[in-house]
């Protein structure tokens, strides 16, 4: 009996969720972050006191509200993928749409972010860590319109999903994209806005 | 013989490009490129001192540097292979790809301008060269539709014999999105987002030239395969006819 078993997963190769290409991509990019980690880092190492002074200009409110706001996005796009699986459509569309209003509330709330920055007079001129503060999180706010675009696709697709006619890979892939933007601010935020 | 075509264009393509490459780095003296935070008397004096090294590399630039061309017109006729109805996707990244390589034609030209008479007013020399520079690093907008083209068709379609394999779909979405950085460069002087930065200038040129080389590798060897293919159904053809007889 236990022979059979593991006979039997020795013959199935182990299944990647989604498909190889998405995970490509999502190590380049993820890459592409930890270097501008790395820059970010290294000018706070330079000008520490500029660093912690500015730091403590930032609304941590906003910030971690998107951390809450990110986390359950991907909460919300996982569990759609689980329903889709066992192909409940509904219920799966429904909580793409929970993900989407995720997303847009992250939006709205950079964007309030930001205004209140450059209102204040707060530019990318201003100094080092502001010029990094709008280009990680301006990258990353790029990742997420991205990602709202995918999940607008998915959801355009879900209320008529059918796991023998569709391919739920699909979905896995938009999950994984978007759990790397999740990933990526749940870095971010503690890197601009905490660290000491 | 248009499989031998499509190939020797590409190739032609790839040839100019490493030429295009080294012209930049060894005559132009743009690779990496002066700091961006240089005055304008620095920039003239570059200029002065090595005004036959960019003249020369414009002249030699000027022969070979729509090097794009030819690769967006295979990957076109590519494209037209897997769309099916109206070529929407072809016709775009044709028209992207076109267009993105006046961004590459037009820096050598306007740093050989600079070289041209360097002894001029600094300043408007420095301006020469700032349109130069910018130019190369800040230019994204055709490489989006191009690349997009080949991300949407490679991911949409299903071909055995298809020059897009889906990792190359996946791959050519992210070298488009790490070529959005370079438009950073028009906000700071100094640092990885400034022009000689690593953001700005060394990750998108080497992610452009791996992308170039390992698509146009990816096209060859699925022309070839497609050449393969169609001389196989022939030689089909012909035996079947011969049996019929």
């Amino acid at each position: 009996m236990t022979d059979s078993v593991s006979e039997k997963q020795a013959a199935t190769p182990t299944r990647i969720p989604g498909e190889a290409g998405v995970w490509l991509f999502v190590l380049g990019d993820m890459i592409l972050f930890a270097v501008m980690f790395g820059i970010f880092l290294h000018y706070r190492w330079l000008e520490p006191e500029l660093f912690v002074q500015s730091q403590a200009t930032l609304n941590t409110s906003y910030g971690a509200i998107n951390v809450l706001l990110l986390l359950t996005s991907s909460w919300f796009v996982a569990s759609a993928v689980e329903r889709l699986k066992k192909n409940e459509a509904r219920e799966g569309h429904q909580l793409l749409m929970g993900a989407f209003a995720c997303g847009t509330g992250f939006s709205v709330i950079k964007l309030l972010e930001y205004s209140e920055k450059i209102g204040a007079g707060i530019t990318v001129d201003t100094n080092t860590f502001y010029l990094y503060y709008f280009f990680l999180t301006g990258i990353h706010f790029l990742h997420v319109v991205i990602g709202m675009f995918v999940l607008g696709y998915l959801i355009s697709k879900a209320r008529t999903f059918d796991v023998s006619r569709n391919d739920v890979a699909h979905y896995e892939s938009g999950g994984i994209y978007w759990h790397m933007v999740d990933l990526l601010w749940i870095v971010l935020f503690p890197l601009i806005y905490l660290v000491q | 013989m248009t499989h031998r075509s499509q190939i020797i264009i590409l190739i032609w393509g790839l040839v100019f490009m490493a030429i295009y490459g080294l012209a930049l780095w060894r005559l132009l003296h743009m690779w990496p490129p002066p700091p961006a935070n240089w005055t304008a008397e620095q920039v003239a004096q570059f200029y002065r001192e090595n005004t036959l090294d960019i003249r020369i590399g414009a002249m030699v630039t000027s022969w070979c540097s729509a090097f794009m061309v030819p690769f967006a017109c295979v990957a076109a006729i590519q494209l037209r292979r897997l769309e099916k109805g109206l070529p929407v996707w072809t016709v775009l990244h044709l028209a992207g790809g076109i267009l993105m390589s006046m961004f590459l034609v037009l820096p050598p030209i306007f740093f050989g301008v600079a070289a041209y008479t360097p002894d001029r007013a600094p300043e408007i020399t420095q301006l020469m060269h700032e349109y130069g520079l910018l130019m190369l690093v800040t230019t994204d907008q055709y490489y989006i539709f191009m690349m997009i083209s080949i991300a949407v068709v490679s991911l949409t379609t299903n071909d055995e014999l298809t020059a897009f394999p889906r990792w190359l779909g996946y791959y050519t979405l992210w070298a488009a999105l790490a070529f959005e950085v370079g438009a950073l460069a028009f906000l700071p002087k100094s640092g990885p987002f400034s022009w000689n930065g690593i953001m700005v200038f060394w990750m998108p040129i080497s992610v452009f030239g791996v992308w170039v080389i390992t698509t146009s590798i990816v096209m060859i060897r699925a022309i070839l395969a497609q050449q393969r293919a169609e001389e196989g159904l022939a030689a089909e053809t012909v035996g079947g006819l011969e049996s019929t007889v």
